[in-house]
């Protein structure tokens, strides 16, 4: 059987956070989408050290932006998911919806 | 997270802590540190207060360096292992006459504030083995050498937890767990001021560019 290495819940969030975003992902609004919904603080460090792994894995691709003053000349860096992204988030939510099916303990939010 | 974003509000005209954003520069790892540091200069100006430009510099520091020594733990390996084989080249060439030259030294010129020797040669030697490794881990060079000096101090904390031991028993050993202390900070200094205070060629400068 082939090793697939599915994503790990974080790695899944800055996707999700991606295909919501769309083009204007970059690591500010990236971490602040991701924060919105787990309601506590995020580290702008975590998400780029995702995002480059996930890069590794072709699962985004990153674009430079131009230089603002506003961020001290320095340039943004625009992430988009790629297709074997999509995939591959697709894959997982699957994996884990299965597993979550018929857990009793995991029925009506009680747990 | 609305209250904590309120209670992180400052003045959104300040400009960030230099301190801060030096830090990264310097011993921030990897590819996207610029865009970090600018995501940071725009929350910053977006009314975030310095600690929390603060916090997410020193976690954006240990995550880079985390994950470029993850993903290239190789690499890194052989930096450790450069360092080393430099150390004990250098005490085995230089060391000896380094300790008879301040010997002499301290001979000729008795109003001379006490040297300690072997921290002076040693400081020394780990000033050279910083230099190297970032000379030598030049697209790595935070890495290399933040590893390194990690190492260097891993191999201290035997000793170390035996004096505090001994010093807890008696208070003569006092002295010796200052003087060996003194030796870590001194070791950390000598590397961090080799790896990161000295030129190491062409890509010094444009190290986070060059990443």
């Amino acid at each position: 059987m082939a090793r697939r290495d599915y994503l790990g819940s974080f790695e899944l969030m800055v996707l999700m956070a991606l295909i919501r975003l769309g083009d204007d992902a970059y690591g500010v609004p990236i971490a602040r989408e991701i924060e919105s919904h787990l309601d506590r603080e995020v580290a702008l460090g975590s998400v780029y050290a995702t995002l480059s792994r996930l890069e590794e894995r072709k699962l985004v691709t990153s674009e430079l932006g131009d230089p603002t003053p506003e961020r001290g000349g320095r340039a943004k860096r625009y992430f988009r998911i790629t297709a074997k992204g999509i995939r591959e988030a697709r894959d997982t939510q699957t994996v884990l919806v299965r597993l979550w099916r018929d857990v009793p303990q995991l029925k009506g939010g009680s747990a | 997270m609305r209250r904590l974003a309120l209670n992180e509000q400052r003045d959104p005209r300040g400009a960030p802590p230099p301190a801060a954003t030096w830090l990264l520069a310097r011993f921030g790892c990897g590819p996207a540190i610029e865009s970090l540091a600018g995501d940071l200069v725009e929350e910053f100006h977006h009314g975030r207060s310095r600690a929390w430009y603060w916090r997410q510099t020193l976690a954006g520091i240990a995550t880079s360096f985390a994950e470029d020594v993850i993903r290239h733990r190789l690499i890194v390996l052989q930096a450790i292992l450069t360092g080393w084989t430099a150390l004990f080249l250098f005490g085995w060439l230089l060391g000896d006459p380094m300790f008879e030259w301040l010997d002499t030294l301290a001979a000729a010129r008795p109003m001379m504030p006490r040297v300690y020797p072997p921290m002076v040669v040693g400081s020394v030697g780990y000033v050279m083995c910083g230099w190297m490794i970032a000379r030598l881990y030049r697209s790595h060079r935070a890495a290399a050498v933040i590893a390194f000096l990690a190492c260097a101090l891993v191999l201290q904390l035997p000793r170390l937890c035996d004096l505090v031991v001994d010093a807890l028993g008696h208070p003569r050993y006092l002295p010796y767990l200052s003087g060996h202390l003194a030796g870590m900070i001194l070791t950390i200094v000598s590397v961090l001021f080799g790896g990161f205070g000295l030129p190491c060629g062409r890509a010094s400068k444009k190290i986070v560019e060059a990443d």
